[in-house]
């Protein structure tokens, strides 16, 4: 027998402090009675009594020494070893993804799924370690190394059906670097197979099972939908693809704001076939129209790729102001932006109450900078926010960050400064422009604020000369913007990670999902929000004080083929296979449940035994 | 009503003690006219025999009638009445001192009336308070004018304290008194020399009546935890865990001890009556020593 805490066993000395309890207790209560003759008689009887008898005289004492010394012995977890046999690390994978909602006779494919998981565990032995993983988008582990058979049962009923694109990989990677810590082990991914062949990492120790379920079913689904304005008409771009072998004729339904706007019946040929995929182009909607919906309304196997939507929201106008004495250049490359309001003033007209998205400080800083963003040029000396620590002349290009989002499309390479600030840069910032004496453009979020630094005055340099700038500039207003300048919704697919940011005057987030769940953010880092399981329109509200200050939507939506071509015969996929037997490893025994049940029936004894004294 | 003349017990009780008498087993032959009859036969009224006449005898007890009869001369014999000599002995140990209705003031009860009984019949009454040795006496005394003596004597009476050592007691009594008669003892027993006390009592010629007396609490005493009991009598102390099972066997000891001492006594030809101090002295005496035949 072994111990799997040995350190518990210092547990033990608890039993001190009972015995030091027990020496510490009312010593004897005085009572005068007429004579001691007849107790004397009595006393010395009882001297003569056996070790056991006079024992009982302490017995609750003995059991709570007892007790006390065996839950130390309980903490210390002791553990036999008992026989040796094959040891399997036996992983069950189960598919949960959107295309195992599809139902064949009676059952959807996950049920048939979870059925085969629950029959393969039923032939499991006693030595076989079980762990048990869903997957949609993301995997799951719901039971991990048990050699508990009901828990992994348990584990098998709680799956829930997703409506995400199976990650089919990811899920296999991680389940073949579960399994194989112990050689001879097993993976059997439970599913429909919709997803392109596979990737099995090579392993030595672990065979992979692929255990098929479903039999093809009839689905057509839109597989792709855009919308986009045309001067001042709309135009919804849908395609319909057929995932069954039978050619079929289904309505297709476009509504604007809910109302029926068109309806179309489309015959598509069988899968793979030419005239499978079907593109439409809808227009004539009318003026002001938010929402544009798109309805396969017909019946088949999938019903979450049957609709789709997109929203309309034109984007807010921002609100920047420039504060410069030399705004020329500035005001030239800024006006022609869409969506934006700018205003000037000169330095000494600043006035911090003035509400902005956007300030453009050039020269200047003020003492406490105001809320929103911030695009600075050439910082003046004496600001806390960054230090100048002097000049630089004609400083040479040795870095630009291309990879960065602000760097996108921009080309610097004949770009001279002939002076610049010097300054450090700031821990919180990316050096987008350096040079070997100082940063010249750099990028940051302070406090929860975006801020775009140039060290240099556009006066000092043949920048705003430059191609580049106008892309540059473009570049850093999508990015200070707090507004989506894209009038038409993001999609994305089920379980997909989205960033969002809290606007720069706002102090709380809200999420309202389709379903009416509303999940609250606050603080102004930035979050990677993970919620997206369910399908339907996500809105986005910005609060600063209780009043909603900015909406904004992105949409989830399933188009994804693998997942919504459910009518194709399901390939099948190829078993690898184990190099290495298991091998036979000890069983150990965990001993402290029994140990535990002597400890509970020795108190309940003393119980028993206490009352039992007292009357 | 009259008052009693004693506070130990009420008038009504002792008018109902006039027809009671101490019943001894045997005699003891004083024969100097006292209340009860004799084995001896003497010069009382009351007619007990014939026997032929031989010359010297008092020829006045010559029975005349008998003669005209049959021509013989017949002494007609009398039953002789004689007086007993009863002792009754109160154990004043500190023990006796003791219970929820104290034994000793119980006892004293009980020897007013039993001395009560034997002064109203004629008989010698003798009385002492024991422990180690005979501490208070009340010397041999007769008839009804000793009443009021007597039962002063048992007022002023206090326990003594110390240990009950009944050989040495009755050694010292006898000292002071050496007649032969009826001993009734009333004590609680608790000496180591109970045994030996009894039968020296019984072996000075004496018969003897034990008025065991306990209290309830002696019996079944009220006790728990782990106590240390003192000796009342000793100052000694004895550690006991008064727990069910030590009440228990302690309740069994003492009944057992008792039944002991009763089989002892009924060996030994001497009545053995327990008593509780919380029975009516009444109900003590017109029932149980009635049924015991003390009375």
């Amino acid at each position: 027998m072994s111990l799997l805490v040995p350190l518990a066993l210092a547990w033990g000395a608890l039993a001190g402090l009972v015995l030091l309890f027990y020496i510490l207790r009312p010593r004897s209560m005085r009572v005068e009675v007429p004579s001691i003759f007849l107790w004397r008689d009595l006393v010395q009887r009882e001297q003569a009594l056996t070790l056991w008898q006079r024992l009982r005289r302490h017995l609750l004492l003995l059991l709570q020494l007892l007790a006390i010394l065996l839950l130390a012995l309980v903490l210390a977890r002791p553990e036999r070893t008992a026989e040796t046999i094959p040891q399997r690390h036996i992983v069950h994978v189960i598919d949960a993804s959107a295309s195992m909602s599809v139902t064949s006779g009676d059952t959807t494919r996950l049920e048939a799924a979870k059925a085969a998981a629950l029959e393969q565990l039923n032939v499991s032995e006693s030595g076989d370690r079980l762990t048990v993983m869903s997957f949609g988008n993301q995997p799951a582990v719901l039971a991990y190394q048990t050699r508990d058979e009901q828990s992994a049962r348990d584990a098998v009923e709680s799956i829930t059906q997703t409506a995400t694109v199976g990650n089919v990989d990811q899920v296999l990677q991680l389940a073949i670097s579960l399994a194989d810590s112990l050689p001879g082990s097993e993976v059997y991914l439970y599913t429909d197979g919709s997803f392109p062949s596979p990737v099995v990492p090579d392993s030595i120790n672990t065979t992979v099972y692929f255990v098929r379920v479903g039999t093809p079913a009839d689905n057509q689904g839109i597989s792709a939908f855009a919308i986009r304005r045309r001067l001042d008409s709309l135009e919804a771009f849908v395609q319909v693809q057929n995932y069954s072998t039978e050619a079929v004729t289904v309505p297709l339904a476009v509504l604007a704001d809910g109302q029926p706007l068109e309806r179309r019946d489309i015959t598509l040929a069988p899968y793979e076939d030419a005239g499978s995929s079907v593109d439409l182009v809808f227009g004539d909607f009318p003026p002001g129209v938010s929402r544009v919906d798109a309805v396969l309304d017909h019946q088949d196997a999938l019903a979450a790729d049957n609709r789709t939507a997109s929203i309309l929201m034109p984007p807010p106008v921002l609100r920047a102001l420039l504060v410069s004495d030399t705004p020329f250049f500035l005001s030239t490359v800024f006006a022609p932006l869409p969506f934006l309001a700018l205003d000037h003033v000169r330095p000494v007209e600043f006035r911090p109450a003035d509400v902005y998205d956007l300030y453009i400080f050039d020269g200047w800083l003020p003492p406490e900078l105001p809320p929103g963003n911030w695009l600075i040029f050439n910082p003046p000396v004496g600001s806390p926010l960054l230090p100048v620590s002097g000049e630089i002349v004609a400083p040479p290009l040795d870095y630009v960050a291309q990879d960065h989002r602000l760097m996108q499309f921009v080309d610097i390479r004949d770009l001279r400064v002939s002076r610049a600030r010097r300054l450090e840069l700031p821990p919180w910032a990316d050096e987008l422009i350096g040079s070997n004496r100082g940063p010249l453009l750099f990028s940051g979020t302070y406090d929860g604020r975006r801020m775009v630094v140039f060290t240099f005055s556009l006066m000092q340099s043949n920048l705003p000369l430059r191609t580049a700038f106008p892309v540059l500039i473009g570049n850093i207003y999508q990015w200070l913007n707090p507004y989506r300048i894209q009038e038409t919704a993001t999609h994305i697919q089920p379980q997909d990670v989205i960033e969002l940011g809290l606007h720069p005057h706002a102090d709380r987030l809200v999420v309202e999902k389709p379903g009416g769940g509303r999940i609250s953010f606050s603080g102004r880092q930035r979050i990677s929000f993970s919620g997206t399981e369910e399908l339907g329109v996500y809105h986005l509200v910005h609060f600063a004080g209780g009043q909603e200050v900015y909406r904004e939507v992105f949409i989830v939506s399933l188009q994804e083929m693998a997942e919504t071509n459910v009518g194709s015969q399901i390939p099948a996929l190829a078993s690898s296979s184990a190099s290495v037997p298991p091998v036979e490893l000890p069983v150990f025994h965990e001993l402290w449940r029994y140990l535990a049940l002597v400890v509970l029936f020795l108190l309940l004894f003393e119980w028993v035994w206490y009352h039992r004294v007292r009357t | 009503m009259k008052p009693s003349p004693s506070a130990l017990i009420d008038h009504a009780f002792l008018r109902r003690l006039d027809r009671l008498q101490l019943i001894s087993r045997r005699g003891y032959g004083m024969v100097s006219g006292g209340g009860r009859r004799s084995r001896q036969f003497g010069s009382s009224i009351e007619f007990a025999d014939y026997r032929n006449y031989s010359p010297g005898d008092d020829y006045r007890h010559i029975d005349w009638n008998v003669f005209g009869r049959s021509n013989r001369l017949y002494i007609k014999l009398r039953e002789a009445e004689e007086h007993l000599a009863v002792h009754v002995l109160v154990d004043g140990s500190r023990s006796m001192d003791w219970g929820r209705q104290n034994k000793f003031t119980y006892a004293k009860s009980l020897a007013g009336s039993l001395g009560y009984i034997a002064l109203n019949r004629d008989d010698v009454l003798s009385a002492a308070v024991f422990s180690e040795n005979v501490d208070q006496y009340f010397p041999p005394a007769q008839g009804r004018a000793f009443i009021l003596r007597y039962f002063d004597f048992l007022e002023q009476v206090e326990p003594v304290g110390g240990a009950t050592s009944l050989v040495s007691a009755l050694r010292n009594y006898v000292a002071r008194n050496a007649q032969r008669g009826l001993v009734i003892l009333i004590s609680d027993m608790m000496t180591e020399d109970a045994y030996r006390g009894i039968t020296a009592i019984q072996e000075a010629g004496n018969e003897l009546v034990l008025l065991h007396v306990l209290d309830w609490a002696e019996i079944d005493p009220e006790l728990s935890g782990e106590l240390s009991l003192v000796d009342r009598e000793t100052g000694r102390t004895i550690n006991v865990a008064a727990d069910a099972e030590t009440l228990n066997q302690y309740r069994e000891h003492v009944l057992s001890w008792a039944d002991q001492l009763e089989a002892f006594c009924g060996r030994r030809n001497a009545r053995y009556v327990r008593l509780e101090t919380s029975w009516p002295l009444e109900e003590v005496v017109f029932q149980r020593l009635l049924r015991r035949v003390v009375l």
